[in-house]
This record gives structure tokens, C-alpha cells and sequence, in this order.
């Protein structure tokens, strides 16, 4: 994990662009629907494809700076997930290991959403929103 | 009563429902205890299964959760959601505050996994496991997970279901195979069994088949045959016997159908013999009656000659009294004239005086008395002036005249007209006696009508009550002209009531017993006749004498008809014979011992005889006798 964490070496106040696969276009997502995506009670968009959820392993910087713009943390989010799971009527989380995986799955699979350092946007996807410092 | 069932059985059944009966107790033995052991088995595989899963599934959430690989989570959840074992699962955090509960539909809470737990106990098909997990989220929390047994039932029933229906089979070939084996056994036994009925129907060509059935019933058959062939050369050879016996037979009957003829030819004239026979009987039984009639008859003529001899003694003492009478009221006519003439007024008194006193005397005076009497009124008569004074002491006494009355009319003996006077005194005394003769003489006639009266009136076959003492006593004054001369009759009579019997049969009874006795005295000694009560319902009557008695040889026969040991002609011989069948139509009995100076004959009654029997004699005397009943009302 030495490599990997060099990989998110941003400081806290960098800004993380939420990334969708580009056969989605939502462009005024709002911070609460992204919530409600994150908390896995949003499971379709508009054009009825099913929402992918994606994440990162264990706590990089990113990660919880992530969930600190949402205005919640990792285990919050991951007992919800849990207990969503027991339910049995959500699609899992993706879970990867580096920033690069995370673009190569939100690239490659429709409907999966998930979050980069805004400077590591790549071109083939859609940009819903950006979280930053006010 | 099962046992008894079955013992009435044909063997077949027997066997069957024996063998049928064991099978199905096995299979249902084996079905119950295999069952029993397949449940324990199954629940403790389940068990410890459990453990495996709960382990299996905490391991899972616990990897899933610690690389946050939430696919392979998903994976553990969907085989629970395919697994329907499980009820309910539910983890909780380090405060054991619940963080995820399956299936969501059910909003349980750590207080109902609680309280399933603490049920299972009673609810058999649910129980819960519980371990501690850790993740990240949680810290050491708790892991439950509710198991049903429901589909461990499922399972059971079918196994169940499926040991019944290979039971059902099992039953069913069992029946069948031990139904053929049965069959097996018995059909070659009920085909000997046919055999044996027709042998025993007269049938011995029939065989029995000697290849059917095991090897044992085969050599029953056999030997059963040969028994057979035995029988049937015995039976030719008896059969032989009896052709030859019956051809005998048939000779002997052409034999004995002579000899019957002869015999029926015999019968026939002893049939007319026996009919001759018969009607010689009838003539005996007419005679026999004849001779009862006449015995009757006889006892009757005797009756009468006793009574008309007691009445010829009364009768003529009344007669020669009335004669004395008359003869004495001419002499006295003429002395009363003499004397009322001739006798002053004083001496007329006395005289008067005197025939009163003599008149009243009714003393009957021996000759012993009127002896003694008469010497001593001959000493008063000595010192009158009268000639023949024993002569006229002797007229006095004879009349009673007492010793005082003499000396009272003394002065008028003592005159002139003394013989005159005493031989009037004398002539109306003898007047008085004769007078009182008369009267004893009428009594006793009255006696005898009366007893005669007494005794014809129960002198009939009617039924009624009678006292035994009476008719004994009436008895005695009938047959009293024999008894009188030189016999006395000691009477000892006990009190007893009135008997119920034919009284006239009785009285015959007691005339003939009596009349015998005197005849057997010749009319000189003691008779005792005694009146006995027994009981309360039976009395005897003993008539005994002291004449020579009955020659002990014909003692024992002296009750049988026609005997008799009087002269010819003087008597039947059925005396006796009718006073036995007279008492035993009393259901009496008679007994007689006799020895020189004692003969007794004891005839032993009943008191009341309920059942009068229709007389045999002469029924037509009572019809007479009603009727002179009906002419006597009218």
C-alpha cells in the first residue's frame, strides 16, 4: 500500500470532482442527491440505468475528505451500507485501490459513479459536481 | 375371545393372520424406532450445522467488511436469502445496538431474538445462535442468527411417508407370499380331507393325490392310500361275507314265516279262548256283585231280626203290664167300693192318705229288698190281728210300703178290714209298677227307634260328618239282644270331633267287627271296645274279644273275599272283605292279632277325608234317598 498511498497525496484542501460514466448526464447534481447516491437510497438515474456506486479501500485522505464535503465519515457510510445490504434490494459498492482503477471503472462501466482530485479528471467522462472549501 | 376366533379358523386364515400379525408388529417396531433415530440424527447434524454456518457467515462479514469487498458480502447474504433455514439474522455493535437486521420486513428487535431464544424451549422449530464478531464499524459486537427446523420436518414427514409406503408393500407381499404358503399347506390337506369325506360317504375308489403339497403331506397322502387299498379289500371280502350270511337269512326267514303263521293260528284260538275267558269274567264280576248285594242283604236281615227282637221284649212286658193292670182295677174297683162303704170318716182319711203314698213310691225294690222289707213289716203285722201274716208283709213289701207307713196306718190294719185294706194297697202299688214297667219298656223302645232312626239315616253312601262315639253307642243298642244275654261291653271312648266319612259304610264296618266278635264268643264273654284319638287327623277304633281267637293259618287270608269258616249257607265269606275295602276307600287301614282269649281288630282312620268317593256300590240308593230328602220338605 506504500505505492498507492503517494497516489493520494493531495492536501485537504483540494477540490474532488464526482465522475460518472459518460452515458449519464446529470449536470445539476445537487450535494443531497449525491448523498442519497453515497447512501445507496438512489439506485437509478433519470435514463433508468442503475446507479454503481464506487469507492475507495481503506482511508486515504481522499477518501474522507470525500465524505467530509457529503457531511458525514467512512463508517457512517459503511454501516449504511451494511445495513442496506441485509436488505438485499441494492447493487454492492465497488470497492478499488487506487485513483487510476477508480477512472478505468467509472470509464468502462455505464452507470458508475465515483470521485477523483479534480486535476486528475480524465476526458471520457462526465463531471457531475465539484466539492470544495466554500 | 381373539383366541378363541382364530382356534375356529381354517388353517389358512390362521396362518395368514399369524404371519401378517408378526410382519406388520416388525415393520411397525422397525418403522417408529428407525424414525425416532433418523429425527435425533438429522437434529444433531442441524446442530452442529449451525455452528458451521453462524461461524461461516461471521467469518464472511468479517473479511467482506475488513477489505470492504461489499461483493463477497453480498454473496454470503444471498446464499442466507436462498437458505431457508434461516429465520431471522442480525448483527449489533460493541453497545449491542442493532446495525443491520435480515429479512428488513421484519422489524425485529434484540428483545424478540430474546425472546425467540428463551422460547425454544417450547417452540420446538425455531432456535437461535448467537457469536461475536468484529469489524471496523462495530468493534466487538454480536452475531444472531435465528434457525426454523420447519424444513427438518418437511423432511422428516416424507421419511415418514416413505417407511409407510414400503411398509404398505412389505404388509401386502407378506400377505400374499404367506397367503401362498398357506395355501400350499392346506390345499394338499383339503384335498385329503375330500378324499376322507368321500370315503367316509361309502366312496373308497377316491384317492388322494400323492404328488401335491411338501414331502411330508405327500407321504400322508400315501399312506392314507394304501389305508384305502386295505379298506376296500376288507370291505369286498365282508361284502362276500354278507352275500353268503343274507342267503342264510333268507332261509331262515322262509322259516320264521312258517312258524309265525303257525303261531298266528295258535293266537287266534287263544283269542277266542281269552274272549270265552272274558265274558266267563263278566258272568263272575255280575255274580260277584250279586253276593255283595246279598251280603248286604244278609247284614240287613240280621239288623232287622236284632231290632225286631228288641222290640218284641218292650212290647210284651207292655202288653202282659197292661194285662195285670186291667186285671188288678177290677179287684180294686170292687175293694174301694167296700172299703169307702164300710170305713168311718177317720179311718177313710188314713186310708186315702195311705194309696197317695204308694202312688208317689216309684222305688224299684230288689227281691233281696222286698225280703228283708217284708220280715220286717211282718214283725209290725204280728201284733195286729191278721191271720196270714208273713203272706201279707210280702204284699206290702212288694209295692214298697215302708216300715213308718205301716205303723201309721196300724189302727186300720188292725181293724176288721185289714186283709181288705193291704190287699188294695198291694193291687194299686203292683198297678203303679206295672205303669212304670210300661214306661221303661216305652223308653227303651224310644232308645231303639231313635239309634235305628239315627242309624238308617246315615245307613246310605252319602258324605258327611259323623260322631264315631254315637254311631259305636247306636252300634251296640241294635246288636243289644246278642250282646244282653252274656256279654259285657267295656267301652273306653276318647273325646274326639266329628269325622268326615260315609257314616252308613262305617256303621257297617262296626256292626260286622262286633257282630263277628260276639259270634266268635258264642255269645258269652267281654268285648272292649275302645275309641282312640292318634293325632291331630287320625283315630282308631279297637274292637277286641276274649274268645278263642283265629287259628293262626287262615289268620292271613281272613280278608279275602269268599272266605269263610262258618257252615255252608251261613254266611258269604265277604264280611270282612268289605270292611277292608270300606276303610281303605277311608284311607284307613285294618289290623288284626289274635291269640287264644285276645283277638283285635284295629282300625286305624283319618279324622277328615276330603275326597269323597263316588260310591261304588249302588249309586242308585242315593238318588232314592234325594229323593225321599225332597218329599220329606214338601
Amino acid at each position: 500500500m506504500v505505492g498507492t498511498s503517494s497516489m493520494f497525496g493531495q492536501t485537504s484542501t483540494d477540490s474532488i470532482a464526482v465522475i460518472v460514466n459518460s452515458s449519464i448526464d446529470h449536470p445539476d447534481l445537487s450535494k443531497e442527491q449525491l448523498l442519497n447516491i453515497y447512501t445507496l437510497r438512489a439506485r437509478n438515474w433519470k435514463n433508468g440505468v442503475r446507479v454503481v456506486v464506487s469507492d475507495y479501500k481503506g482511508n486515504p485522505i481522499l477518501r474522507e475528505q470525500f465524505y467530509n464535503y457529503l457531511g458525514t465519515n467512512i463508517k457512517t457510510i459503511k454501516k449504511i451500507w451494511l445495513k442496506a445490504q441485509f436488505t438485499g434490494r441494492i447493487t454492492p459498492p465497488q470497492t478499488v485501490d487506487s485513483i487510476q482503477e477508480m477512472i478505468e471503472l467509472v470509464v468502462n462501466h455505464p452507470g458508475t459513479i465515483g470521485y477523483v482530485p479534480l486535476s486528475q479528471v480524465p476526458e471520457s467522462v462526465n463531471v457531475l459536481i465539484i466539492l470544495s472549501h466554500e | 375371545m381373539n383366541k378363541e376366533w382364530l382356534n375356529k379358523r381354517p388353517l389358512k386364515q390362521q396362518l395368514l393372520v399369524l404371519v401378517t400379525g408378526i410382519v406388520v408388529a416388525a415393520i411397525v417396531i422397525f418403522a417408529v424406532e428407525n424414525s425416532m433415530m433418523h429425527r435425533k440424527i438429522v437434529l444433531d447434524t442441524y446442530a452442529r450445522s449451525t455452528h458451521t454456518q453462524l461461524d461461516a457467515i461471521r467469518l464472511g462479514l468479517e473479511i467482506g467488511l475488513e477489505q470492504e469487498d461489499f461483493q463477497s458480502i453480498e454473496e454470503i447474504l444471498s446464499w442466507v436469502r436462498r437458505n431457508d433455514n434461516i429465520e431471522y439474522m442480525m448483527i449489533t455493535d460493541e453497545e449491542d445496538e442493532v446495525i443491520a437486521i435480515y429479512p428488513d420486513s421484519v422489524a425485529a428487535t434484540l428483545s424478540d431474538i430474546e425472546k425467540i431464544s428463551t422460547d425454544v424451549a417450547t417452540k420446538e422449530d425455531q432456535f437461535v445462535r448467537s457469536t461475536t464478531w468484529y469489524s471496523d464499524i462495530s468493534g466487538v459486537g454480536n452475531l444472531y442468527i435465528v434457525f426454523n427446523t420447519k424444513y427438518l420436518r418437511q423432511a422428516e414427514q416424507q421419511a415418514v411417508f416413505r417407511i409407510m409406503i414400503l411398509a404398505s408393500f412389505l404388509i401386502i407381499g407378506t400377505g400374499v407370499s404367506s397367503f401362498l404358503i398357506a395355501q400350499g399347506i392346506t390345499k394338499p390337506l383339503e384335498s385329503l380331507q375330500k378324499v376322507t369325506q368321500l370315503v367316509s360317504s361309502d366312496s373308497l375308489d377316491t384317492r388322494a393325490n400323492e404328488n401335491a403339497g411338501s414331502l411330508e403331506l405327500q407321504a400322508v397322502a400315501a399312506s392314507f392310500n394304501a389305508m384305502l387299498d386295505k379298506l376296500d379289500h376288507a370291505q369286498t371280502k365282508r361284502i362276500e361275507e354278507m352275500e353268503q350270511y343274507n342267503q342264510s337269512l333268507e332261509q331262515q326267514n322262509i322259516k320264521l314265516i312258517q312258524a309265525y303263521d303257525a303261531l298266528d293260528q295258535q293266537r287266534k284260538k287263544l283269542e277266542e279262548e281269552s274272549k270265552r275267558a272274558t265274558i266267563a269274567l263278566e258272568k263272575l264280576k255280575s255274580a260277584q256283585v250279586q253276593l255283595i248285594q246279598a251280603e248286604k242283604m244278609a247284614s240287613l236281615g240280621q239288623l232287622v231280626a236284632s231290632v225286631a227282637h228288641e222290640l218284641n221284649t218292650p212290647s210284651g212286658a207292655i202288653y202282659s203290664a197292661i194285662n195285670e193292670i186291667s186285671k188288678d182295677y177290677v179287684e180294686i174297683m170292687d175293694d174301694t167300693a167296700t172299703l169307702v162303704n164300710q170305713l168311718s170318716p177317720r179311718d177313710g182319711l188314713i186310708y186315702l192318705n195311705s194309696l197317695k203314698r204308694i202312688i208317689v213310691n216309684t222305688q224299684n225294690l230288689s227281691t233281696v229288698e222286698i225280703r228283708s222289707l217284708s220280715q220286717e213289716l211282718a214283725k209290725i203285722l204280728e201284733q195286729t190281728n191278721l191271720s196270714n201274716v208273713n203272706y201279707h208283709a210280702r204284699l206290702l213289701a212288694q209295692v214298697g210300703f215302708s216300715p213308718e207307713l205301716t205303723t201309721e196306718i196300724f189302727p186300720l190294719l188292725s181293724s176288721k178290714y185289714g186283709e181288705l185294706v193291704i190287699r188294695s194297697l198291694h193291687n194299686i202299688g203292683m198297678s203303679r209298677i206295672h205303669i212304670r214297667d210300661i214306661e221303661i219298656a216305652i223308653s227303651r223302645i224310644i232308645h231303639l227307634v231313635k239309634a235305628l232312626k239315627t242309624y238308617s239315616r246315615i245307613d246310605s253312601d252319602s258324605f258327611g260328618v259323623t260322631d264315631i262315639a254315637q254311631d259305636l253307642n247306636n252300634t251296640l243298642i241294635i246288636l243289644n239282644n246278642k250282646i244282653k244275654r252274656a256279654i259285657t261291653v267295656h267301652k273306653e271312648f276318647d273325646a274326639l270331633p266329628k269325622v268326615r266319612c260315609y257314616p252308613g259304610r262305617l256303621n257297617q264296618v262296626w256292626t260286622n267287627l262286633i257282630h263277628n266278635s260276639i259270634q266268635a264268643m258264642k255269645g258269652k264273654g267281654d268285648i272292649y271296645l275302645r275309641l282312640k284319638k292318634i293325632d291331630d287327623n287320625h283315630f282308631c277304633v279297637e274292637v277286641e274279644d276274649n274268645g278263642p281267637g283265629i287259628d293262626p293259618d287262615i289268620l292271613p287270608n281272613i280278608f279275602e273275599p269268599y272266605f269263610t269258616t262258618k257252615e255252608m249257607g251261613e254266611g258269604t265269606g265277604l264280611g270282612l272283605s268289605i270292611v277292608k275295602d270300606i276303610i281303605e276307600a277311608h284311607h284307613g287301614t285294618i289290623q288284626v292279632t289274635s291269640q287264644p282269649g285276645k283277638t283285635v281288630f284295629k282300625v286305624t282312620l283319618p279324622i277328615s277325608n276330603d275326597f269323597p268317593k263316588k260310591n261304588s256300590v249302588n249309586p242308585i240308593q242315593d238318588d232314592n234317598i234325594d229323593k225321599g230328602q225332597i218329599r220329606a220338605k214338601n
